[in-house]
């Protein structure tokens, strides 16, 4: 039965199982593009098993990456996802390529359907092929280029001496980069901080921070492969050829990698509707498809569950600060840019305001910066879009926070994000102190996110705000905070017997 | 993201990002006016004669250059596929953007041509999008028939934009289009002090001149293209379509990737330091930086008196990183004798060269001030629309024409002919006498090849436009294609 989705999803090349004779011999770990679909026959119980696998491995990728870890942080917990559901068996080589090579394939069936799923596939493949092909040696990658058929010239001597100005620089230009990052992950932890600080140090010293360029120790790359590295001017690029470092090939490959796997994942998508041949397995790649959203608040809210009059009393005390924060930017410059009006958009539908309530809201407070037509020809259509009443009509679900928190960063003038993620430590104290939270909370909340510990800091506004809650869930998602917070407020009220009915707030939503 | 833009209601997909009128805040200006939103700027010119639309039916029916214009539109192209396509040379940048919009099945349909987009705003404000043309003769029919205020120049599709109601929701897709680069004059207002808003004038041009110079050389070296058309705009600003093949098949991440490695000036209107550069400096910039250091004393300091009084200085001193020597140079600004701009700087830079202070500062201000500033958004978008070359601009009446980058220093947007003044000179042509009696007088003989410009003030402009870049594009594409039958053993030695 996979071989039925396989055909359809197959990208051309006919060389199958290079990826034996090229393992021969060798300990490497798994590392493949994954150009030959499997085409063996498998039980729906093994489906089930392998992509469960994957799937887990690719969401642990996505969480230490949604706590902020990178460079060193982040190749150890890639490292132990791995090892704890796609792990390398050293007595079985063969079975452990088998399944990574299958269970890959399912994923993308699973998550071809839509383009944020596509996305979240993608990005966290890609992670996961980074740390592999960083953990082997340079002569495994060189075979594992040439098996895939990625083969860049290295530079001639000729080219050497004609550039060996410009590439000393670009070099000298990436250490400096590389040392600073060396020494801010250093930094994290004072132990590690002891030794690599005193590593660097003997580094620059000993041998006169020399560079020494060799033709072997770079690539030619059409620019357009290169795309990252020329974007962020890390590489030098002459007649349309860039220049790369031999260690900054991992980010080719990758591209590459992204730039394929996005493509097979556009035909897949395409295919897909034509698959229903075993009615077992939709059910199943739906399923695993929902794994990474976290829980869908657009399905268990009620709506109208919350009025317009309200909102003003729910930001002060029951959102969580991302939220709060964009809606005082809403009350106060009656504008927020696109990122700001979908994170706050959709958290409002899925914590119960209904379209007309929406569309009053945001109306309100647009049309005193705005014509009202202005307003309708431009933004009633996307708030309309959220609720799943224009374009392909399907409904919009609020952001969790590790999206929030991984993807979009805000620009300048944006007010969306993760306050504990996206402001400076500065603006975060200042806002929570606002918010009442001061002392030694703050200092601890700030000591989190200094860690990159986001949601825990989150957590710990929670339990901050909400002096004797029970039991306080980890913040994951926006809109559990608001849950967990209301049912707080609820029980309190019952217990208090106090009558908290909101004010009415008429200056600016009695319009229209 | 499916949160799309509200799209109007005869066209369908629009052009832009939902960012874009906001992140340009009030600086949106007539020539970016795109579906859906030309209702919402009075694209008909107010200061305009009532003479001028009967001025453009004289343009197109006279000077308008319809067959070269369609000639490089077509890159060589008359059967199906683009010389991109058919050399596989765009394959290189199939990026995600482009992901599934080729090789899913569906096959091209029409000339490259006759796929590509146009757009015409009407007299009336009316905005015709997905307008598509399989001949020359068509589109001057058509052209003359409309005679459209302004003409956009958008993507090349898989199907001819004219009819991509017919073709299934999702089915239609942009493949190709030129790498451009737009630049306005208003994103100088911050940096100059003799204009602002849509006006230009001798004192600031010199700030476009850099701008070509450095992408120019940037692209042509870093990049390795060759076929640069450089347009003024017919108002404020200049245009770059680059035309290689590689160029027009790059990926919507890849636009980015050129946009972000050329644009230098980064953060909003309120950050102080908006250049920050890398010691040492990137090859590319530290050759920008050279061409910018050609400049700055004339242009900044002399022409555009930024030393000139405090409310100037104080956009400048930020940039220096040591307080003290902040202040030092503060102080010499307050006691300067006269207007002694030059004396001042000279000081500095010997302050610089005799202290350890941060090197780098110098250069940013240079940069920062003379450094091409990009709407990168126009470059990065593959379906975003760019007024077309040729056109007249509604606002000056100006030709937008064609400029040679090697001869860049030479040219003067004043000197660019205006519509009524080409009627008067074609005027005044037609009363020049045939040199005999059985020979036709040189309007006839103009008139016959198509280059009745050739007689007025547009010669060198649209000279250049068929001379060099269009000889020069085709013999480049006539090669191509030479190469790729030897490959394919079409041809045999
Ligand atoms: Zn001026």
């Amino acid at each position: 039965m996979l071989g039925v989705g396989s055909r359809k999803t197959a990208v051309v090349s006919s060389k199958a199982h290079a990826r034996k004779a090229a393992g021969e011999g060798s300990r490497a770990a798994v590392l493949s593009l994954y150009a030959v679909p499997p085409t063996e026959e498998l039980s729906l119980q093994e489906f089930e098993e392998l992509a469960l696998k994957r799937v887990q491995l690719l969401k642990a990728i996505a969480a230490a990456k949604a706590v902020g870890k990178s460079g060193k942080e982040l190749s150890l917990a890639v490292g132990k996802a791995v090892d704890a559901f796609l792990p390398f068996r050293a007595t079985s080589r063969d079975e452990a390529e088998r399944e990574d090579h299958i269970s890959h394939f399912i994923l993308r069936l699973a998550y071809c359907r839509t383009e944020e799923l596509r996305r979240w596939f993608l990005t966290h493949e890609c992670e996961l092929l980074r740390w592999r092909i960083g953990r082997e040696s340079p002569a495994a990658v060189e075979a594992f280029l040439a098996r895939e058929n990625l083969n860049y010239p290295s530079l001639t001597n000729e080219e050497l001496a004609r550039f060996e100005a410009q590439l000393t620089t670009i070099s000298t230009i990436m250490k400096r980069k590389d040392d600073r990052a060396a020494l801010a992950q250093a930094a994290e932890s004072s132990l590690a901080s002891l030794k690599t600080t005193g590593k660097l140090a003997k580094d620059a010293g000993g041998v006169g921070g020399g560079i020494r360029l060799t033709a072997g120790s770079y690539f030619k790359v059409p620019f357009e492969q290169a795309i990252e590295l020329v974007q962020r001017r890390q590489v030098f690029v002459n007649g349309g050829w860039a220049y790369v470092r031999r260690k900054d090939m991992v980010a080719i490959v990758v591209a590459e990698f992204r730039s394929r796997l996005s493509r097979s994942l556009a035909v897949a998508s395409k295919a897909l509707p034509q698959l229903s041949e075993d009615e077992r397995v939709v059910p199943l790649l739906t399923n695993l498809s929902r794994q990474y959203l976290g829980p869908d608040y657009s399905k268990t809210k009620v709506e109208g569950a919350i009025s317009l009059d309200q909102i003003d009393t729910l930001a002060k005390r029951s959102m969580p600060l991302c939220m709060s924060n964009l809606h005082s930017h809403l009350r106060s410059a009656h504008h927020l840019k696109h990122g700001g009006r979908r994170q706050y958009g959709l958290f409002l539908k899925d914590i119960g305001l209904s379209m007309e309530d929406s569309l009053n809201f945001w109306r309100a407070e647009f049309t005193q910066m705005m014509t009202l037509d202005k307003f309708s020809k431009s933004y009633a259509y996307s708030i309309r879009h959220n609720y799943g009443k224009e374009g392909r009509r399907v409904e919009s679900r609020a952001f969790s926070c590790v999206r929030i928190i991984t993807a979009n960063a805000p620009g300048p003038a944006d007010h969306h994000g993760c306050p504990f993620r996206h402001f400076s430590p500065e603006k975060l104290a200042h806002t929570l102190t606002a918010k009442g939270v001061g002392g030694a909370g703050l200092k601890e909340i700030l000591n989190l996110i200094a860690g990159h510990h986001y949601q825990i800091a989150c957590t710990r506004y929670f339990e901050l705000t909400h002096p004797d809650a029970e039991t306080v869930q980890p913040i994951e998602h926006p809109n559990a905070f608001f849950t967990q917070s209301e049912a707080y407020w609820r029980a309190k009220q019952g217990s208090s017997g106090e009558e908290a009915k909101p004010k009415l707030r008429l200056a600016s939503w009695a319009v229209c | 993201m499916s949160d799309t833009p509200p799209a109007n209601a005869t066209s369908s997909p629009s052009p832009m990002s939902p960012e874009k009128d906001e992140s340009r805040g009030t600086k949106r200006r007539v020539d970016e006016v795109v579906a859906g939103e030309a209702s919402q700027v009075n694209v008909a010119p107010t200061e305009l004669s009532d003479e001028f639309p009967e001025l453009l039916r004289f343009y197109y029916s006279r000077l308008f250059p319809f067959a070269p214009f369609f000639e490089w539109l077509s890159y060589g192209d008359v059967s199906g596929t683009s010389v991109a396509a058919a050399t596989g040379l765009g394959a290189a940048g199939v990026g995600e953007a482009a992901a599934g919009g080729r090789g899913d099945g569906m096959g091209l349909q029409g000339s490259y041509v006759s796929r590509r987009e146009f757009s015409f705003t009407l007299e009336d404000d009316v905005y015709i999008r997905y307008q598509s043309f399989a001949s020359a003769a068509e589109l001057e029919a058509e052209i003359r028939k409309k005679r459209p205020f302004k003409i956009d120049i958008g993507a090349v599709y898989n199907a001819p934009p004219k009819d991509h109601k017919t073709i299934p929701a999702g089915a239609f897709k942009p493949l190709e289009k030129e790498l451009v680069f737009d630049i306005d004059m208003t994103d100088y207002d911050e940096v100059r002090t003799c204009c602002s808003g849509a006006d230009i004038c001798t004192k600031c041009w010199p700030f476009m001149t850099i701008a070509i110079r450095v992408l120019d050389t940037a692209l042509r070296e870093d990049f390795g293209f060759e076929h640069l058309l450089w347009v003024y705009s017919g108002r404020r600003g200049i245009h770059c379509w680059v035309c290689d093949p590689r160029a027009r098949a790059l990926s919507q991440n890849g636009r980015s990737a050129v946009a972000e490695y050329l644009n230098l000036i980064r953060g909003s209107e309120d950050s102080g330091r908006k250049v920050f550069v890398t010691t040492p400096m990137h090859p590319s910039v530290e050759r920008a930086a050279a061409v910018v250091e050609e400049y700055f004393e004339e242009l900044v300091l002399e022409e555009q008196g930024m030393f000139g009084c405090a409310e100037r200085w104080d956009k400048i001193l930020p940039l220096i990183s040591d307080e003290s020597a902040r202040a030092g140079i503060r102080n010499a600004l307050i006691q300067q004798d006269g207007d002694n701009a030059l004396g001042v700087w000279e000081g500095i830079k010997d302050m610089y060269a005799q202290n350890s202070y941060r090197s780098a500062d110098l250069t940013e201000i240079m940069l920062q001030f003379c450094y091409p500033r990009l709407d990168i958004h126009v470059s990065k978008g593959l379906n975003h629309l760019l007024k077309s070359p040729f056109c007249v601009h509604p606002k000056t009446g100006r030709v937008c024409v064609p400029l040679d980058p090697a001869r860049v220093a030479d040219f003067s947007p004043f000197d660019v002919p205006t519509v009524s003044q080409l009627a008067a000179e074609l005027t005044e042509a037609a009363k020049a006498p045939a040199p005999s009696a059985d020979e036709p007088s040189p309007m006839d003989v103009a008139s016959q090849s198509g280059r009745a410009y050739s007689l007025t003030s547009l010669k060198p402009y649209f000279g250049y436009f068929e001379n060099v870049f269009l000889k020069s594009l085709l013999a480049s594409i006539r090669e191509i294609k030479q190469e790729a039958a030897i490959r394919e053993g079409v041809i045999d030695f």
